[in-house]
């Protein structure tokens, strides 16, 4: 670990601000700020310290939550938003009623503290519980209907539960607010091709294509999903609906080969000097681009024998 | 009920054991690749390798066929076959009976394998052998527990702990992580070669 210490600073502002989920980095750059260089951060230590408590719990390493939670709790003795930490550390050791406990305290004092509530669901989700943690948050986005990760949150435990209608109903609700995001129609699509049926896969179909035009057509999934719902809504059709189906299938087809041959052109962003461990090796290619032709040729096929 | 005794390769292993660590706070999904021949004439079921697939929204279907597709042209060009499928649950005390849709997917690959085998993992024995909970078909079309016992190739523990340790994890590249960028492969060739020089 070669950053400096404001380095390690900066990269923990932006992945507060992102909300990045990497508990395990968090912790190797957070740790050293939080015991070495607490005087230098001045107010940003306290951010710094919630960020590593949280991301310590996610890794189990409940030595340096409690540093950071002592440092917190001296600093802010009578917050509300230290119980809840302190709650949250309850519930990483499993605790789970000394943390509803808590939590219902903490709601008395605030009725309208939303991340409270959210803590709550996230306790049932914890035990198991997902029904009532489907119930809990079904009742909290009544009164906060424009919190958009719980709608999120709400869709994945419904689709969890393969509840697709009711998890479709919550994507809808993502689309209203936020019509640009081609990943929620994306999701969408998903969903209601998952459920089946010719009126549903046509919709998918629709919201693919909206996906890969809201993306710029970079967006695979969306890609892939417009490949599969053409080709399989133009069985036994000739006409011009089916002829147009058939062809968006194919030019999704292409846009998918040509983005895997273009990986490894002279455009491409591969440098063989440097040690890439994830990067596809060009023998991997052919075996690729082999089964895309082969989605492609089933397509044409189911076509042609109508 | 099949007597017919299972094998898990190492490399098979430690990546089931990798795409676990590399999301503790996710169901994971994945298939588990047979040795053809093997399979036909021995009526032995030799896990060879597994491809690890999905991290979020594990229930939908369109990009979980799309990666049966290209992992059945991966087989047919490598004289394997999908012989498995498993599923991790997110939370540590999750129960370890199939799930409904895991039920699904096991049942599309039982179409084309008799001999397909259903894996739930037990979270809390994580990363050892007793993580992998087997379950075969029954005549009766429900899904049982496996009554054979599950050989590991020899030494898996000693090639997984030092890669755990270097956190060869973050590098592992499932089907989602595929789609979000084409670049990296869910073959995972670099990690098998570092598996095969262990």
């Amino acid at each position: 670990m070669d950053m400096t210490w404001d380095e390690a600073s900066d990269t923990l502002r932006e992945w507060r601000g992102m909300s990045v989920r990497d508990s395990e980095q968090v912790v190797e750059l957070g740790e050293r700020l939080v015991r070495d260089y607490s005087s230098k951060l001045q107010d940003e230590l306290w951010l710094v310290c919630e960020q590593v408590f949280i991301a310590s719990l996610d890794t189990g390493r409940f030595d340096l939550a409690n540093l950071c939670l002592d440092k917190l709790k001296e600093k802010f003795p009578k917050s509300s938003r230290v119980m809840k930490l302190d709650a949250m550390g309850m519930e990483a050791e499993g605790r789970f009623d000394d943390a509803l406990n808590v939590y219902d305290e903490l709601e008395k004092l605030d009725q309208t503290d939303a991340a409270i509530r959210k803590r709550k669901i996230a306790v049932f989700k914890s035990q198991g519980y997902t029904s009532l943690a489907i119930k809990h948050l079904t009742i909290y986005l009544q009164s906060f209907m424009a919190d958009q990760e719980a709608w999120m949150e709400l869709a994945d435990l419904y689709v969890k539960e393969m509840d697709y209608k009711k998890a479709a109903f919550c994507v809808e609700e993502l689309i209203l607010s936020n019509a640009f995001n081609h990943l929620y129609h994306q999701r969408y699509a998903e969903i209601m091709y998952t459920i089946g049926g010719q009126e549903n896969l046509e919709t998918a179909r629709r919201y693919f294509a909206q996906a890969v035009k809201l993306s710029s057509n970079t967006n695979i999934r969306a890609l892939y999903g417009l490949m599969l719902t053409s080709g399989s809504s133009t069985q036994s059709r000739g006409d011009t609906k089916a002829r147009n189906s058939k062809q968006y299938a194919n030019w999704a087809g292409k846009m998918v080969l040509s983005k895997y041959k273009n990986v490894w052109s002279e455009g491409g962003t591969v440098d063989e000097t440097k040690f890439l461990p994830k990067i596809t090796p060009e023998s991997d290619l052919p075996q690729l681009t082999a089964s895309v032709s082969q989605m492609l040729g089933q397509i044409s096929l189911s076509d042609a024998s109508s | 009920m099949s007597l017919k005794s299972i094998e898990i390769s190492c490399q098979a292993f430690t990546k089931l054991q990798l795409h676990l660590a590399k999301y503790p706070h996710c169901s994971v999904n994945g298939l588990m690749l047979a040795c053809q021949k093997k399979l036909a004439s021995e009526k032995i079921v030799h896990i060879v390798d597994i491809i690890p697939m999905f991290h979020q929204c594990l229930q939908l279907s369109p990009m979980l066929e799309i990666a049966l597709m290209h992992v059945d042209s991966h087989c047919d060009m490598n004289n394997l076959c999908i012989a498995g499928y498993y599923e991790a649950q997110e939370n540590l005390k999750a129960s370890t009976d199939p799930t409904p849709f895991s039920i699904r997917v096991a049942d599309k690959i039982f179409a084309n394998c008799a001999e397909a085998k259903l894996v739930m993992i037990d979270n809390t024995q994580v990363p050892t052998k007793q993580s992998l909970v087997l379950y075969e078909k029954n005549p009766d079309g429900k899904w049982k527990k496996c009554k054979t016992d599950v050989k590991l190739e020899e030494n898996c523990d000693e090639i997984l702990q030092p890669l755990m340790d270097r956190r060869i994890y973050r590098d592992l590249v499932d089907f989602d992580n595929h789609l979000d960028d084409i670049s990296q492969h869910w073959l995972n060739q670099p990690i098998n070669k570092l598996i095969v020089m262990s």
